[in-house]
């Protein structure tokens, strides 16, 4: 999902993971719709320049971004270059559209007006009925030809139409302004995003210590992270490692690294709680990971993505 | 030489063809079987047509042959609106010169219209009553007296009556000349006291847009066309867009691009290799990407299914 921008995914849930991805490559936008079902946290960072709607899809709750959920009839927008994590707390479906800023802003101008701007930040929109659901059923229309139609190449003129359709949506979905100011994310502006820049490259920190070098209370790291993470600093430090530990385990080479080591290049310092960790969550133990090296997919797709001309 | 022509229509375009001096092109937009009834006279200077078509239409009208014409609608019925202004059998249009304008039916249609070369009209309103009749720059709506309409109303009647029913009485030169000169003087006495609607500036601007809606629907004929690409194209907000097209078309501007889409899509249908292409194919080319949707809507539109079009074409 690099496409949308996830720089990382955490299944916190406990299962045989499963989701299934669809995408689209249009010409200006992209479309992707997802349907997952185990709880986890994703951190996604929008490009630069461009811009992320979200829109429920129903039929399965939808992610909490930044630690705002989507109400029944909302969509949220990302603005460009904005980061954030997207939790959800179980089974979930969530669609999205990307395009690029530029192309918003021309279209918004042109459609209603010099006044239009580009969402920025996190923001939360509850759209007239009738173009939400225009933008609804032209997204679930495309997603449903894709999986119908996997990997056909699509007439360019069919794209462009598609392409007219869902930007005249959009900016009549964004006509009347984002509602709320709720978004606990505008408290602690990218201390989140921060904190995965810590982790990233000192993953060995314990929580005190990130609190130190990020300089925020303790206090204030936990509130944000369960807000917007829905667990707390150590809980996330955890799975952070179970990932890191047996992604290294799956790459590395075994007489090159010892388990203890590679563990430890994490931070982790009970191997026996992280060993079980680390079962319940891939099932099977650490060494066994080691020994099969070649790996599985992390990800099941049900689709392959799909491109069109 | 004086002449007459009556002719009845079950094809729009071939009724729409027949109204010579302007290029029409006319959009059905109801359902049902099209009936179309034309007559036409040719007198000595001047010209008069009557029409008549059933159902709910659009008429995009381009005039060009550099006549002065005036229009008014010869019977009641469903409301009819021509640039956006409805029409009444008591009032007339004297359109403007450079005439491009739509005209809107949303049922059952007659209605009827004279012409004379310019010079002669703006001769005639000199000689007769001391008005300046030469073609104005914007169409006017004129309400005429009571009594003056009626009677154009009576000859306008009568003539169309006498092609239907009597075509040699027309083509003598001297009844031709008495029946001009009556409907040239009956139409002089509506316009001398008539009262004079302005036209707003809002209705020009609305012109404007709809003209330029007009020029990008025209200058790419087989392409589905979609609101964003259009207000950029002609600098008009879709809310202005809106309001315009739904004043001159009778419904808004996604409702006509969807229509137009819809008969675009049925063409492709029509002349699709029917082995090579499939109904998902066109559906999506024209747009259509809810597929079960499309396929209602093609089916309450032309009485049939995408793919029996497709089948048709091939029999």
């Amino acid at each position: 999902m690099s496409e949308e921008g996830v720089a990382r995914f955490l299944v916190t849930g406990r299962a045989q993971f499963r989701a299934r991805l669809t995408q689209i490559v249009l010409h200006r936008l992209h479309l992707s719709a997802g349907e997952e079902e185990l709880s986890r946290i994703a951190f996604v960072a929008v490009p630069a320049g461009m811009v992320l709607i979200l829109l429920p899809i129903g039929g399965r709750p939808s992610p909490i971004w930044g630690g705002i959920g989507m109400r029944t009839g909302e969509i949220i927008t990302l603005g460009p270059g904005q980061r954030v994590h997207a939790r959800t707390d179980g089974p979930c479906r969530w669609g999205s559209i990307r395009l690029p800023a530029q192309d918003m802003a021309r279209y918004g101008r042109a459609l209603s007006g010099a006044g239009f701007g580009v969402p920025q930040f996190v923001a939360r929109w509850q759209p007239p009925l009738a173009a939400r659901r225009d933008l609804r059923q032209l997204h679930r229309a495309a997603i449903r030809a894709a999986e119908a139609r996997s990997g056909t190449l699509i007439d360019a003129e069919a794209v462009h139409g598609l392409e007219q359709q869902l930007i005249h949506a959009l900016v009549d979905c964004l006509a009347t302004g984002p509602v709320g100011d709720d978004m606990s994310a505008h408290r602690h502006p990218e201390l989140l995003a921060r904190f995965e820049g810590l982790l990233q490259m000192q993953p060995f920190l314990r929580v005190a210590e990130i609190c130190g070098a990020l300089g925020v209370s303790d206090r204030d790291l936990r509130r944000c992270c369960e807000e917007q993470l829905g667990v707390s600093p150590s809980k996330y430090l955890r799975l952070y490692r179970v990932q890191q530990v047996h992604r290294a385990l799956r790459s590395g080479n075994p007489d090159a690294a010892s388990i203890a080591e590679v563990a430890r290049r994490y931070g982790v310092r009970d191997l026996g709680r992280f060993a079980a960790a680390y079962r319940a969550r891939y099932g099977e133990l650490p060494s066994a990971t080691l020994r099969r090296r070649d790996g599985v997919a992390e990800l099941t797709l049900g689709r392959p993505r799909v491109k069109f001309s | 030489m004086p002449s007459s022509a009556v002719r009845t229509f079950t094809d729009p375009d071939d009724y729409a063809a027949a109204h010579r001096g302007a290029k029409s092109e006319l959009t059905v937009i109801g359902r049902g079987h099209f009936t179309g009834k034309l007559t036409r006279i040719g007198l000595h200077r001047l010209g008069m047509q009557r029409s008549f078509d059933n159902l709910p239409r659009t008429a995009h009208v381009v005039n060009w042959n550099g006549l002065a014409l005036i229009s008014f609608r010869t019977d009641t019925g469903p409301s009819l609106l021509s640039s956006g202004v409805e029409m009444q059998p008591t009032n007339i249009l004297r359109h403007g010169e450079d005439q491009v304008y739509y005209q809107r039916s949303s049922g059952s249609a007659s209605f009827g219209g004279m012409t004379l070369a310019v010079e002669d009209m703006a001769a005639v309103g000199e000689a007769m009553a001391g008005i300046d009749l030469t073609p104005p720059r914007d169409t006017m709506l004129v309400t005429p007296h009571p009594g003056a309409m009626a009677r154009l109303q009576r000859l306008h009647a009568t003539a169309g009556h006498l092609a239907e029913e009597a075509p040699e009485i027309i083509v003598n030169p001297d009844a031709a000349r008495g029946l001009e000169q009556a409907l040239i003087e009956a139409m002089i006495s509506c316009l001398v006291d008539g009262e004079v609607r302005e036209d707003r500036v809002a209705q020009r601007h609305h012109e404007i847009v709809m003209r330029r809606f007009h020029r990008v629907v025209e200058e790419n004929p087989e392409q589905p066309l979609y609101i964003p690409e259009i207000c950029k194209a002609i600098r008009v907000s879709s809310r202005t867009l809106r309001v315009c097209c739904q004043e001159h078309l009778g419904m808004g501007p996604k409702h006509y691009l969807l229509r137009r889409r819809m008969y675009l899509a049925r063409r492709a249908l029509r002349e699709a290799a029917t082995d090579a292409t499939s109904v998902t194919d066109v559906a999506t080319r024209y747009g259509f990407w809810q597929l079960g949707r499309f396929a209602v809507e093609y089916q309450s539109l032309f009485g049939e299914s995408p793919s029996a079009t497709l089948r048709r074409q091939s029999e």
